[in-house]
């Protein structure tokens, strides 16, 4: 009675993740699975339903065991290994031969990158990518994107048409997904922040950006392993074939204080959290911003919508916290400390040139 | 037993209780990145951080720590079930100095960070970071000691195989094909496939290499320090089957949402839910076996820790199979509630089980009893009481994470404030863990000079302050 007891205790138990069905896993159904592997899930829980019942029901006699039983059972053990490890293996062959996706990220052994920012910079994307390794950054950051990611705020400014497929890993010579996130993810980091001299000073200095940032300093790094390793962090999340063609260099903006307010809008690091090209990030992107009508929240909790003028932006650098665009979390830094009239001034025309 | 024997027992054992100390340590230094990040900006000029160091700490405490203490236990174990004299003692001597070698030599190469050299560079499988020139060696000295330890099997006096024996041989070989696997055959695939591997290498490591061995330590030393035979002789065979047939196949269950056909992931998921049942046999059985001798608990420093870490080992199992489920692994995968859990198996029940074996087999190849009971009892309640609040403050810090950006969507960044407490605590805790292992191996240290000498069927641990302690300790 105890013992049919427990078995039906276990039942349950194992039936528990039926019941929890995965309504947070968009994919597939278990129907591709080849029928061989029908066959061999059928023999297995056939053996095990078998297996348990004499455990606990049939006739025990061990004294009838030889050497050669022992050897046979041994090789059992090896056996049962090795048969999950032909399960693993049919997927991971399936998984390394299926066609890359359009954005696969593809950058071959010596191929260098050009920073898209049009400063000079270079490095190798492949090279950087076993900088990432050797250094360790997996443990902190991850380079997949769950469908899950999309609504919650693991990814901020990830879209949801930049999920990962197993076709966008194709050509990688191995996968370094991440288990933890300490960091954010990174698999569009590149498409965020395309700035090879911010990606450096970030991995020089995290907290000149982000005062409360956890990441480590990577000022160890030689010259040429940041620039391969910060050439990786922008190749991703962009179409190779694009970065491969190159940015005709951006005209040098005629107006000096448009220049100062580029150079200040990397060095200050607003490029962390805000895109130049209309796409989200962190904070809104600063394209088009000038004139537009926003949605704010005041400190009192009450909304109102205001037109982005002169006034409003110089409020939304110093005092950052008094109008908090809705939408958006309240993180951005004040740099009523780190920027001078001319600065301020400087940022403001950029913005405004940012049409 | 043989001078060379207890030589190469010696060896394996002060080896790991040596990395038991470092390890760990490393784990207490680092999580003050979390704290106080720019504390640790000086790592930076010794081509050093964070990243490195948890490499340091995991390698160090599985492949120092864990490893090299099983080893001794198993060197040990395996001669007493057979009734033979270890075979081949020189080699596993020899294998042991082969593999702090191979342990301090990838430290090293860890440290230097060298990219793109396919001997010298690290790998990208975690726990498995060892670069192939260490791999290597370390396949030599596995071998070497399956070698010894098989022989002596294949020697033995007596004519059947007693549990121990199945876990602990099934579980080197075991060990050796994961190995090979992880290291190895990952090389073989590209792109996503390689990280299916690795997936089925990531798990296996801990079920198919720490988790027999362990587990077939505690099924010796649990019988033998609670002075009854095994509770249920079918209930260790059905453990042992299940166990081989349910955990190789749950590696998936770590990139549970990651692009992948899902046939392969609703297998791991079921297999490890299917795992509560070796689990809960073990467990049964281990718990019963001392139930009739109940006194023996508190009396015998060995059985306690075992007794303990069987308790851990069923939380680590109950929490493994709850969080294998997709309703709540996509809640709490990449947060530190993973960690927690990793943490109660390895630092919870499976160093409760070393502990365990390292006082039981001290006297024994030393001849030496342990000097103190009052130190083993400050080890003992830290284990019990500071460990498990080190877990609660890991597992806070990842429940925290988890809501505030999967339900409140707070990005990362966000809420790295808000568990800067739980992680403070975590330290504090960690800290006293880590005291109580420093403290665990001064006491076996100072006992190899004041210890009294041991004779069969003494406790390992005096009663009371023996003239030799000078005084320093109080029953
Ligand atoms: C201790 C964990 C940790 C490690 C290790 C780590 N990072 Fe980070 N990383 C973070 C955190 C936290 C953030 C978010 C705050 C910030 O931007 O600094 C971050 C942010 C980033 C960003 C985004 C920057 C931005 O402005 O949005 C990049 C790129 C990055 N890390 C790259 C790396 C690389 C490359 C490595 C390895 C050399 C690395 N990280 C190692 C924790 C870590
Ligand atoms: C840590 C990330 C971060 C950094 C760095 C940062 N910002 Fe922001 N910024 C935000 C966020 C988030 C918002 C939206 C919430 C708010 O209004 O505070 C924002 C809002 C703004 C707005 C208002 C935008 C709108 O749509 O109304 C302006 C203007 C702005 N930032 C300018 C800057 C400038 C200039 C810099 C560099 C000197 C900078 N930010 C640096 C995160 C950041
Ligand atoms: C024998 C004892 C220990 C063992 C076996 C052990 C094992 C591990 C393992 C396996 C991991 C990686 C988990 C994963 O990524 O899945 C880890 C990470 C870690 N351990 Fe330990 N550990 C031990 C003791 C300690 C102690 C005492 C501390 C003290 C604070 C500590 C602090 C950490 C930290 C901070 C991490 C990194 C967690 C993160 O990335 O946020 N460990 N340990």
């Amino acid at each position: 009675m105890k013992r049919l007891m427990t078995i039906l205790l276990l039942a349950v138990w194992v039936s528990l993740p039926g019941l929890a069905q995965h309504e947070h896993q968009p994919r597939p159904s278990p129907t591709e699975a080849p029928p061989i592997y029908w066959v061999l899930v059928a023999i297995a829980v056939i053996a095990i339903v078998w297996f348990m019942l004499w455990a606990l029901y049939g006739k025990m006699r061990p004294s009838r065991m030889t050497t050669t039983s022992y050897h046979a059972l041994g090789a059992l053990v090896i056996i049962m290994t090795l048969f999950t490890l032909v399960l693993y293996i049919i997927p991971a062959q399936q998984a390394q031969e299926l066609p890359p996706t359009a954005r696969a990220w593809d950058w071959k052994p010596g191929e260098v990158l050009q920073d898209p920012t049009g400063s000079g910079l270079s490095g190798e994307p492949y090279r950087g990518y076993l900088v990432y390794l050797a250094n360790g950054c997996i443990y902190c950051h991850t380079l997949y994107l769950r469908p899950e990611d999309i609504k919650t705020g693991w990814a901020e400014g990830a879209r949801p048409d930049e999920v990962s497929q197993i076709g966008d890993f194709v050509r990688y010579p191995f996968t370094m997904l991440g288990t933890q996130r300490d960091g954010p993810d990174l698999t569009v980091i590149g498409r965020k922040i395309p700035d090879m001299q911010y990606q450096i000073d970030h991995l020089v200095d995290p907290r000149r950006f982000k005062p409360q940032s956890v990441m480590p300093s990577y000022r160890y790094l030689s010259e040429r392993e940041l620039r391969d390793l910060a050439a990786y962090l922008v190749s991703l999340g962009n179409d190779p074939q694009k970065l491969r063609a190159g940015v005709a260099p951006a005209p040098a903006p005629e107006d000096p204080k448009i220049a100062k307010g580029k150079e200040l809008y990397r060095s200050l690091g607003c490029v962390a959290c805000h895109t130049i090209d209309g796409s989200r990030s962190t904070g809104p992107s600063f394209k088009g911003l000038f004139g537009d009508e926003v949605e704010v929240t005041l400190p009192d909790g009450t909304t109102a919508q205001v037109t982005v003028d002169e006034i409003y932006l110089k409020e939304a650098i110093l005092q950052p916290g008094e109008k908090i665009v809705k939408g958006f979390p309240n993180i951005m830094p004040s740099f009523a400390e780190r920027v001078t009239e001319s600065d301020l001034e400087a940022l403001l025309e950029y913005i405004k040139s940012l049409r | 037993m043989q001078e060379t024997e207890k030589q190469a027992i010696k060896l394996w054992f002060f080896s790991s209780l040596f990395w038991l100390a470092l390890g760990p340590l490393i784990g207490a230094l680092m999580s003050l990145q979390f704290l106080w990040p720019d504390a640790l900006n000086f790592l930076a000029d010794l081509n050093f951080a964070y990243s490195k160091a948890r490499i340091f700490h995991t390698n160090l405490v599985i492949y120092g720590w864990i490893a090299m203490s099983f080893v001794a236990a198993i060197l040990y174990i395996i001669p007493k079930l057979c009734a033979v004299e270890l075979q081949h003692a020189k080699i596993t001597y020899w294998a042991g100095w082969l593999w702090n070698f191979s342990v301090a030599l990838n430290l090293a190469l860890i440290w230097a960070g060298i990219v793109s050299n396919p001997l010298l560079s690290i790998q990208p499988y975690e726990y498995a970071e060892a670069p192939l020139l260490v791999d290597l060696l370390i396949v030599v000295a596995v071998v070497m000691v399956i070698f010894s330890v098989h022989r002596t099997v294949l020697a033995r006096k007596k004519p059947h195989l007693y549990v121990s024996v199945w876990y602990l041989l099934g579980g080197l070989y075991t060990t050796a094909i994961t190995y090979l696997v992880g290291n190895f055959l990952t090389l073989a695939f590209t792109g996503l496939g390689n990280q299916i591997i690795h997936a089925w290498w990531l798990h296996n490591a801990v079920g198919m290499f720490i988790t027999p061995l362990g587990v077939g330590i505690a099924y010796y030393f649990i019988p033998i320090a609670a002075q009854q035979p095994i509770y249920s002789h079918r209930l260790s065979i059905l453990g042992f089957w299940t166990l081989m047939a349910f955990y190789p196949g749950t590696g998936l269950h770590h990139f549970l949402q990651m692009p992948m056909p899902t046939w392969i992931g609703e297998f791991a998921v079921i297999g490890s839910v299917l795992l509560i049942i070796p689990v809960l046999a073990v467990v049964v059985n281990h718990l019963a076996t001392p139930a009739q001798n109940w006194r023996r608990v508190f009396d015998s420093f060995p059985l306690r820790f075992s007794v303990f870490g069987t308790v851990y080992y069923l939380l680590t199992c109950i929490q493994g199979t709850f969080q294998a489920t997709h309703a709540v692994n996509w809640f709490i995968h990449f947060t530190e509630w993973v960690q927690a859990h990793a943490h109660l198996a390895l630092a919870g029940a499976f160093t409760c089980y070393g502990i365990a074996a390292m006082i039981y087999i001290f006297p024994r190849v030393t001849g030496r009893r342990l000097y103190s009971r009052t130190l083993l009892s400050w080890v003992f309640w830290i284990m019990a009481v500071i460990f498990p609040l080190f877990y609660l403050a890991f597992t806070h810090s990842g429940l925290v994470t988890a809501v505030s950006i999967n339900l409140m969507n707070h990005t990362i960044y966000e809420t790295i404030s808000a568990v800067w407490l739980a992680r403070l605590f975590r330290t504090l805790m960690g800290a006293g863990v880590v005291l109580g292992f420093l403290l665990f191996g001064y006491l076996l240290m100072r006992s190899l000079q004041v210890g009294p000498k041991f004779e069969e069927g003494m406790s390992e641990v005096v009663e009371s302050a023996p003239a030799s302690a000078q005084g320093r300790v109080t029953a």
